[in-house]
């Protein structure tokens, strides 16, 4: 844990450094008024100086190990979730939003469930579909991605 | 007096049309799942469920978001007094002595008595509300632009200290809510900031996707299928409740009317003040009862009353909130926050002008409540056993659900693939934030007030050309800012003084 908070630290720190920067560009201040960069260079010095006092009291003792935050099966498990989520989002500009969620929440179901029935994942894909179509679509008519196959 | 009632009956009108009440039923239903489910507590279910506000009035959306706030709010009582697991951290208290009450086979009396103390302490807070929020906006109406940074910055101060473990990280979420603020177009130099040349990035940054993402998708990484999960619905499984063990008896109301009574009004007051919440108010409102009690040995171990107590105060913190929300235009907590941003969404400014500009909205959403309150009362005594059997589906299916609801509500926000990819990075942002215990809830705070500080600190600044000193010799804004300062000071000179004590 304390070595998640010094990475963090360091990581705000760096970012910190580039919101002060650009605002400092921006300008501070125009014609007796706060100017374009006058919020986001207060925060980013703010953040700058909260970074700086988390890597300190890591030093301190404030923090605690608590073994290990991002255990292989939880980070495998999140990796897995973004992943396909990021894959299926790609492939909705050409299968659909309406289709894409189906095929999202069948793999999601898939890779996540410990019942990897094919019957059960065809299931969930279509019902998802379904709801998705009629909840959108047809009872709120929100304008959703349209695919190949014309929704 | 007579204003008021004839206000509700006003409001009352406006929100028992058919397609109102239909909203609040779909509202308090959805509530109910997404907080008996562990994980997704009101936050996150406001955030998930928004999408299904496009389309509808300010009016009816709104009335939909309540009615998930505090429908989220009963249901995490469910699983705490079913399976001894918490939907919600505010239902955390309920389980301490409904659990052990359905160990002893009274699970039935004790959700009655939940359902029954929240629909009390709801309706009780819903009058002080009615009374309260109009004298508090008046209030509001004489501060001016230092007053409202100051109250807004007292808002930031007090959520951020207030939540997670750890006051530096609390704090370090704000502060980046705020600059996340601070993307988009400046409004007086026109030059956009911050935007990498994206155009979906010069009107700002919308708050949804990073709510869906901090608090929607950041829950679904954060919750594997462990252990846990699938005990809970083999748990659910076993569970047997019959309509009729709902009622509590006589004996039982007798034990906890006083309960409910302070409950509601502990909820209500502590629910108001801005970082406290339901999840402060239950711990108080237990306490109290157990310290008042003649009997305090037996809460924790099946007493009744301590059931009611921790029930009634949640839901009516959860209306306490909307107070500040709504006369102020300052929300105190994550889910408010979002309520806020929703109602920015309709196109509506929340603060003490929305009371004379749109009553129909104001008093349509507080007869809402009456009717969602009492909605919500029927359908868990009518459908219990089948909320019940909702409850045991596997999370990998729930998870397939709700990430779908994500990205349709992402992509419509502006019909373009550039707000599913935000969601979706803001999703892992919040994943990193939730296993460091860095709370999300401030900085959709910062990211929400972001605009309106900057504004009011501008509109102040150009009153005093450019002199702070503003802010400190107004009588209001002053008070404030002090009260800041002492909010963060107390906690450290309580410990250091204790110290001393010991040493």
């Amino acid at each position: 844990m304390k070595k998640g908070e010094r990475i963090t630290g360091v990581l705000l720190l760096i970012a910190s450094a580039y919101i002060i920067n650009t605002a400092l560009g921006y300008g501070l201040m125009s014609r007796n008024q706060p100017g374009p960069g006058f919020m986001a260079f207060w925060a980013g010095l703010l953040l700058a100086i909260l970074s700086m006092l988390l890597i300190a009291n890591t030093f301190r003792g404030k923090y605690k190990d608590k073994g290990e935050v991002f255990n292989k099966d939880s980070l495998k498990y999140a990796v897995i979730f973004i992943g396909i989520s990021l894959l299926v989002s790609l492939l909705m500009r050409f299968v659909g939003m309406v289709i894409g969620v189906g095929i999202l929440s069948a793999l999601i179901h898939h890779f996540l469930a410990d019942d990897k029935s094919i019957k059960k994942t065809l299931l969930i894909g279509v019902s998802v579909t379904a709801a998705i179509y009629i909840i959108f679509i047809f009872v709120l008519d929100v304008y959703l991605l349209r695919g190949v196959f014309g929704f | 007096m007579l204003e008021v009632i004839s206000n509700l009956i006003y409001g009352l009108s406006v929100a028992a049309t058919p397609i109102n009440i239909m909203y609040a039923f779909i509202g308090v239903v959805s509530g109910l799942v997404i907080g008996a489910l562990p994980g997704l507590g009101p936050t996150a279910g406001l955030a998930v469920l928004l999408p299904l506000t496009f389309g509808a009035n300010p009016v009816s959306g709104i009335i939909l978001l309540a009615g998930i706030y505090y429908g989220a709010m009963f249901g995490g009582g469910l699983t705490a007094i079913l399976i001894n697991i918490p939907g919600a951290p505010s239902a955390v208290m309920t389980a301490l002595d409904g659990y052990p009450m359905a160990q002893q086979g009274k699970a039935g009396p004790a959700i009655g008595m939940s359902t029954f103390a929240s629909f009390i302490g709801g309706t009780i807070s819903l009058i002080l509300f009615m009374f309260l929020s109009p004298v508090l906006a008046k209030v509001a109406l004489s501060f001016g632009p230092p007053e409202y940074f100051a109250l807004m910055v007292m808002g930031l101060t007090t959520l951020a200290a207030m939540t997670g473990d750890s006051q530096i990280k609390g704090f370090i979420s704000a502060v980046f809510g705020l600059f996340l603020a601070s993307i988009g177009t400046d409004l007086v130099s026109g030059l956009p900031r911050f935007s990498f040349g994206s155009p979906y990035l010069f009107s700002g940054m919308n708050f949804i996707p990073v709510a869906m993402g901090i608090f929607g998708i950041a829950e679904l990484l954060s919750k594997d299928n462990s252990a846990e999960e699938i005990l809970r619905s083999r748990e659910l499984r076993n569970a047997k409740i019959e309509v009729k063990s709902l009622f509590p008896t006589f004996r039982d109301w007798m034990d906890c009317k006083w309960a409910i009574v302070r409950g509601s009004f502990i909820g209500f007051f502590v629910g108001m003040l801005p970082g406290a919440g339901a999840t402060i108010a239950s711990f108080i409102s237990y306490g109290f009862e157990k310290n008042i009690s003649k009997n305090p040995d037996s809460f924790g171990k099946g007493n009744i009353a301590g059931v009611a107590s921790p029930e009634s105060a949640n839901n009516s913190a959860s209306t306490g909130a909307f107070v500040p929300l709504l006369s102020l235009g300052v929300p105190g907590s994550a889910s408010t926050a979002i309520l806020l941003g929703a109602l920015m969404m309709f196109g509506l400014t929340p603060g003490p002008r929305l009371f004379q500009s749109n009553p129909d909205f104001i008093w349509g959403l507080i007869g809402s409540m009456y009717i969602g309150n009492f909605i919500l009362l029927i359908v868990v005594i009518l459908s219990l056993p089948l909320f019940v059997k909702m409850l045991q589906v596997e999370p990998s299916t729930m998870n397939a659900v709700v990430i779908s609801f994500i990205l349709i509500g992402a992509y419509s926000l502006g019909n373009t693939m550039f707000y599913v990819y935000l969601t979706l990075g803001f999703g892992v942002l919040g994943y990193f934030m939730k296993k460091l215990q860095i709370p999300g809830a401030p900085l959709v705070l910062g990211l929400v007030l972001g605009d309106l500080l900057e504004n009011s600190m501008r509109q102040s600044l150009i009153m005093s050309r450019g002199s702070m000193s503003i802010f400190f010799t107004r009588p209001i804004s002053a008070t404030l800012l002090a009260l800041c300062v002492v909010y963060l000071i107390y906690p450290h000179l309580k410990r250091r003084i204790k110290k001393k004590k010991v040493a």
